[in-house]
């Protein structure tokens, strides 16, 4: 051990003198003081929309997904919203609440934003439903939503409510299945949810799960990175086909470990998020032959819908996915709601307008939101990942109704 | 035959994912015990090696040695990084150690994404090895397979080493007692900076032959560092034997676990290791180990 | 007396400490009640969270700094507090006040469910076992989902109020300033407890377990209150969260947070409350505030901070701003080379595993005179027979029977490896007997823990000096006088530590220490200490005072020092006194008796046994290089 020189203790001193008086600077910089805050309308032209969307985390390879469509429609419109010029805030959702609450918190407090939009996790949803309800201000979620959300005033959704994939896929699954399909998923609030509509639809159109106990198989949630065990107990059941959920890396791992195990030939079924993305990438061909059923498939051969991928592929030279476009429509809601708000643009007047959207002309189709969930009202796809020229692809394959 | 037969693959596959977790646990408890260190940026070498050797593989064979070569490399560079960046505050006790490591982890995370995406890359591996094998009548993915044979040459080459020969010898000195190898005229600080580049070169290996099965990932460092970190403390720190063990119950809760007990599954890793340190405890006291 | 026990106080956290210390708190105090009328609202919030945060990085700097318990887990109770709260007030109980008692009560409640199998483990596995505890509690909140909410945890919680009859807590800067007198309230709370005498009950524990423990101290239960103290103080922290976000879950309780908040502590400076808030605040700004401009990558500056706070703060930011006595210790170990204070608590084992490394090395048992077995003597004090301690199949200690009169001065003599530190560390009760009986003052006391042995009148000096070494002289005396004063009064009262402290003072009298009572135990020479270490077997009013090699490693000055002392002891201490300085066994003692190889080989006065063949004979073979390397 070194004799420290007075020296260096001395400047080790500094240092954290200087660590101190910087803490306290980055405070005290902050402008204005919260004595005389007051929550933001807009005068001026220039209105600030709040991304909140996962840049680091399980989940972090969907952030350019989501930023991606929101963008899109911003260029498509010349960077406005409403007639409003839009300035993008972005932060970091995270791997849940303990990052995307501050997030939140800082877009409507420090930034003041008119909206706030993205927010991949279903948790994250939860927690800032009180935040958003308290300091009235919109908040429209791209992807997962929460099991129950017992007064969703500010809280808007252009993607689904979870149990919807399961429960759009499921009477096309009775029908075309002949025996008894195995259900399993995650075992987190979405993974239950996901589960829970196709079960309950299931079983109402008679079907009978192959789980032995009749009950769905959740798995360790985040922590599972190895099916092998549970294809077994799928392969005892007599299964004729799978049903599941995953999303990320727990997706990856679930395709490529299923086409090399005992299981590699029974029908797989799940929701779209199986083979959304990114995740279709890392899984390569081992995705081939999977059947999802989602609200959004990029071939799906619509003007609104060609017009969109045209765009985003111009510009990211990828194709979009469900989380693209449910951004893409979160931007056309709030175009046509910062609109109706017309010389009065506050979050308070923007949510009421949000409610009054009507339909929505999307990449998927026409939509409106259900005025109870405040979840859209569309249509449902069945895909299956086939070969699309050089890259895989969800290929539509049939629709399975509309639901919301 | 029928309970048998209903959990073989399981009870496979805990050993394939056992001995994975072990080749990373190795580095881990040789850092800890000859090093020093406390790493919790194991994990991160992990990642950084199986993000290397993703880049590299390109599903030829050729393509998956030197997949695992650069593997190794990448871990080793990373030990070296770790190194030099202990070494001024070495002597300064775990804590600092720790922090210093959970800061390298968070930094290395933010570049790991920079550098490589925040997508998973796809692992591509020899046909062969991406088919199926029928063993008992059973399909298992047939890299889990070869690598539960290549960890085995691997286990029993480096007990070869550490036992019988002198390299070995003076590693087990070096974590017996690293005052010794000082006493014998070699420089503490090298034998520091060697057995992180030893510990960090584990990590890659296990990175490079482990990212077809738990493949590179933003999450992957976290996942492996905390399983790899049970395995040494279950199986006792600086205890290679012990470590094995562990990895293996740990590899078989995961697997066999799952199946037997499903409802209890989530508790079971924690609970195990708990129980662990408190019959240590009992036997050894306070610190739960002989020393 | 009087007066050196004040100054006593102002020793133990030095002047120079206590005022930058004081400075430091009162200034940020200030700023915090300054905050809402300089800072905008979110980082009103911000503040609010990082105080919520700092109340449980406080809970944890008390366990890890405090009681040498460094945690994982602390995160356990503090979801448990946090549910608790948000279960009030679902149920219609919205009183924050209510909300922070229950939930202090139930974080209590629960470290004292689990403080059975945390407080018996020391060092590393005090974080490894904390963390299964915080690891478990998450999957039950995970799993749990009629009461937890499941993985999305406890959303939509009804605003509380702050005291019966206030409105609703929805406004942030009126959640701020509850969140701050609350904050205030439980972390002053916390100081006054831990300023007062029965702090140093943790700085004894922490620091010399084994010493504490042969002063009669309960070590076990004193880190079992603790415990379950930092329990009340970590569910708080979770009451205060929920009436911050009125939501949690399962992500608030994870291994991120356990670590965070240890780090936050160690950035703060070990022990220090007001290091850990502030270190939990710095975590908290630069995670959510400074990542601002670079969305997405706060886990980088979180990085960063760790990595600039290592190796500009090696004590800690109030070890390096205030120079306290820990930090002076740790400058002091840098500076001459010897080790820091260890991280990790005094390892009781330690000294049996030294103990073990030399008597292992005993040769097979080589009789050469077997002793009459001692007849009933009505003069005994202490009685031993067929007394035995093995190694696996090394015997330490053979079969051996000894009388010691009262008021005796009797020394045990012998070769290296012969087992007289184990006789002593069994009479003491540190290593536990393999057969035999050991009697002291008519009462079998074979199987008693040291503790108890301390309280019934046996004290011991450690071969090693065994002082804590944070704390003034004064105060290492006056924490083994402890048990053993007759003095009432609260453990947190200062008026039991004045007497306390004067009843210190007249040890140091008997060993000449008096005008050293004020310096830091760590900073003494090692005669001095030596000297302390004795003083502190004394403050037990012991009847048999053992002494382990007292000159080993002194000065000639120290060794004439410490015949003084031994001379001067008190009539009715009988002393037991392992010695290899037959010059210094000659000069203090009467009596002598000479193991060789775990047995008894002769007893006489000094002067029988200087003349004795057999015993030259042993010595001559102790030279041999074998047990000579040993020493």
């Amino acid at each position: 051990m070194t004799p420290a020189s007075p020296i260096s203790r001395r400047s080790f001193r500094v240092t954290s003198a200087g660590l101190l008086a910087g803490a306290l600077a980055f405070t005290a910089a902050c402008s204005g003081s919260a004595a005389d805050d007051k929550k933001g309308g807009s005068s001026s032209g220039t209105l600030k929309i709040g991304l909140t969307i996962p840049l680091t985390g399980v989940y972090a390879a969907l952030g350019p997904d989501l930023q991606n469509g929101f963008q899109t429609y911003l260029d498509q419109h010349g960077g406005k919203l409403g007639g409003h010029k839009i300035e993008l805030v972005i932060t970091d959702e995270g791997d849940g609440p303990a990052t995307s609450v501050p997030s939140v918190t800082k877009l409507i407090k420090q930034d003041k934003v008119t909206a706030v939009v993205g927010l991949t996790n279903a948790a994250t949803v939860a927690a800032n439903v009180q935040v958003v309800n308290d300091n009235k201000v919109p908040m429209i979620g791209a992807v997962g939503r929460p099991g129950k959300i017992d007064k969703p005033d500010y809280v808007w959704h252009t993607s689904y409510l979870s149990e919807e994939p399961g429960v759009a896929a499921a009477p096309y699954i009775k029908e075309n299945v002949p025996g008894a399909v195995y259900a399993i998923g995650p075992d987190y609030q979405g993974g239950w949810d996901q589960l829970r509509g196709f079960t309950e639809t299931y079983d109402k159109a008679g079907g009978k799960l192959a789980n032995p106990d009749g009950k769905t198989k959740f798995t360790p949630f985040p922590g599972t990175t190895n099916f092998q065990p549970y294809f077994t107990e799928i392969k005892n059941s007599g299964a004729k086909a799978v049903y599941t959920f995953y999303a990320g890396t727990a997706a990856v791992n679930f395709v490529k470990q299923y086409k090399q195990s005992d299981v590699k030939d029974i029908p797989l079924y799940a929701a779209g998020f199986l083979t959304e993305g990114a995740v279709l990438g890392a899984e390569g061909d081992a995705a081939k032959g999977v059947f999802t059923s989602l609200n959004y498939t990029p071939t799906l051969d619509i003007p609104a819908n060609r017009s969109f991928v045209a765009a985003y592929q111009g510009k990211y030279n990828a194709l979009p996915t469900m989380m693209s476009a449910t951004m893409y429509d979160a931007a056309a809601v709030l175009d046509k709601a910062i609109a109706a708000a017309g010389d009065k643009v506050t979050p308070e007047t923007v949510n009421a307008a949000i409610s009054k959207t009507g339909k929505v002309d999307s990449p998927r189709g026409s939509w409106e939101f259900n005025p109870s969930t405040h979840a859209p009202v569309q249509k449902w796809y069945l895909r299956e990942v086939k070969q699309d020229g050089t890259a895989l692809s969800n290929v539509m394959v049939r629709e399975l109704g509309t639901l919301g | 035959m029928g309970w048998f037969d209903d959990n073989f693959i399981p009870a496979v596959d805990g050993v394939a994912y056992g001995l994975l977790l072990f080749v990373v646990a190795a580095g881990l408890t040789l850092a800890f015990g000859s090093g020093g260190v406390l790493n919790l940026a194991h994990g991160t070498l992990y990642a950084f090696a199986a993000y290397t050797a993703t880049a590299v593989a390109d599903g030829s064979w050729v393509g998956l040695a030197l997949a695992v070569l650069a593997g190794i490399g990448a871990g080793a560079a990373g030990g070296g990084v770790l190194a030099a960046l202990t070494a001024p505050i070495a002597g300064r006790g775990h804590m600092a150690q720790a922090m210093l490591t959970f800061g390298v982890a968070l930094v290395g995370g933010d570049l790991l994404t920079t550098w490589f995406g925040k997508d998973d890359p796809q692992v591509l591996v020899p046909g062969a090895l991406e088919k199926p094998v029928s063993i008992l009548g059973h399909n298992y993915p047939g890299y889990r397979l070869a690598f539960i044979v290549v960890a085995i040459v691997l286990g029993v080459g480096g007990w070869y080493v550490l036992a019988r020969t002198r390299i070995g010898a003076a590693v087990r000195a070096s974590v017996d007692d690293p005052e010794m190898l000082a006493a014998g005229g070699i420089s503490p600080a090298r034998v520091r900076t060697g057995v992180l580049v030893a510990a960090g070169a584990l990590a890659g290996l296990a990175g490079g032959l482990g990212a077809p099965i738990i493949g590179p990932s933003t999450s992957v460092a976290n996942t492996v560092l905390l399983q790899s970190l049970l395995v040494v403390v279950i199986g006792g720190l600086g205890s290679v034997g012990g470590a094995l063990l562990a990895a293996i119950l740990v590899g078989e809760v995961q697997t066999l676990g799952v199946t037997l007990m499903p409802d209890l599954a989530p508790y079971l890793l924690f609970a195990t290791m708990a129980v662990m340190l408190i019959a240590r405890t009992a036997r050894f006291g306070p610190t739960g180990s002989r020393v | 007396m009087t007066t050196l026990a004040l100054r006593a106080r102002t020793a133990l956290h030095s002047p120079r400490a206590r005022l930058v210390g004081r400075v430091l708190a009162v200034a940020a105090i200030v700023w915090l009640f300054a905050a809402p009328y300089l800072v905008g609202l979110f980082t009103l919030i911000l503040l609010s969270q990082a105080l919520s945060l700092g109340v449980l990085a406080a809970s944890v700097a008390v366990l890890g700094g405090g009681a040498g318990l460094p945690s994982l887990g602390q995160v356990a109770p503090y979801a448990v507090g946090g549910y608790t709260a948000a279960i009030l007030a679902e149920h219609g109980m919205r009183i924050g006040v209510v909300h922070t008692l229950v939930a202090a009560a139930a974080g209590a409640l629960f470290n004292a469910l689990t403080a059975p199998i945390v407080v018996r483990t020391r060092g590393v596995t005090v974080l490894m076992i904390t963390l299964a505890v915080g690891e478990l509690v998450r999957t039950a909140a995970e799993k749990w989902k009629s009461v937890t909410g499941g993985t999305d945890g406890k959303s939509g919680v009804p605003p509380i109020q702050p005291f019966w009859g206030m409105g609703d807590l929805v406004d942030d800067v009126d959640t701020y300033w509850y969140v701050l007198l609350t904050t205030l309230v439980v972390i002053g709370i916390t100081a006054v407890v831990l300023r007062s005498p029965a702090g140093l009950l943790l700085d004894g524990a922490r620091e010399n377990e084994t010493r504490m423990r042969a002063t009669g101290h309960p070590v076990t239960r004193y880190l079992s209150v603790t415990y379950i103290g930092v329990g009340a103080l970590a569910g708080v922290a979770g009451a205060l969260l929920i009436s911050v976000q009125r939501y949690i879950s399962p992500a608030h309780i994870g291994f991120d947070t356990s670590s965070l908040v240890l780090l936050a502590v160690v950035i703060g400076g070990g022990a220090s409350l007001v290091g850990a808030m502030i270190g939990a605040g710095l975590i908290v700004f630069t995670r959510d505030w400074l990542s601002g401009p670079w969305p997405g990558h706060g886990p980088l500056l979180l990085g960063a901070l760790f990595l600039i706070a290592v190796y500009t703060l090696p004590g800690g930011l109030v070890g390096l701003t205030a120079g306290g006595p820990r930090a002076a210790w740790r400058a002091l170990g840098r500076a001459t080379g010897t080790p820091d204070l260890p991280d990790e608590p005094a390892d009781p084992e330690k000294a049996e595993t030294a103990e073990k490394a030399e008597e292992g090395k005993a040769e097979k048992p080589a009789t050469t005179e077997q002793a009459a077995p001692p007849a009933a003597d009505p003069d005994a004090l202490l009685t031993i027979t067929g007394l035995t301690r093995r190694y696996g199949a090394l015997a330490a200690v053979d079969g051996l029977d000894l009388t010691v009169r009262r008021g005796a001065r009797h020394a045990l003599l012998g070769p290296n490896g012969a087992g007289k530190s184990t006789v002593l560390g069994m009479i003491a009760g540190a290593t536990p007997v393999t057969s035999g009986t050991i009697v002291f003052a008519g009462r079998d006391i074979t199987r008693l823990a040291p503790a108890r042995r301390s309280r019934i009148g046996i004290a011991r000096a450690f071969q090693q000096p065994a002082v804590v070494p944070s704390l003034s002289v004064l105060d290492n005396v006056a924490l083994a006088a402890w048990r053993h004063a007759r003095i009432t009064g609260a453990a947190w009262r200062p008026v039991r530590y004045r007497a306390l402290a004067g009843e210190a003072a007249t040890h140091l009298e008997t060993v000449g220490l008096t005008d050293r009572a004020d310096e830091i135990a760590g900073e003494l020479s090692h005669g001095s200490r030596r000297l302390l270490d004795i003083a502190m077997a004394l403050a037990g009013h012991p009847t048999l005072l053992l002494l382990d090699e007292p000159a080993a490693g002194l000065t000639d000055t120290d060794i004439v020092r410490l015949a003084t002392v031994l001379k001067a002891l008190p009539a009715e201490v009988t002393m037991v006194l392992v010695e290899h300085n037959f010059a210094l066994v000659r000069e203090v003692t009467d009596t002598v008796t000479v193991l060789a190889s775990g047995q008894l080989l002769a007893t006489g006065t000094p002067d029988e046994i200087a003349a004795d063949q057999a015993v030259r004979d042993t010595y001559l073979g102790a030279s041999e290089p074998e047990h000579q390397e040993v020493g």
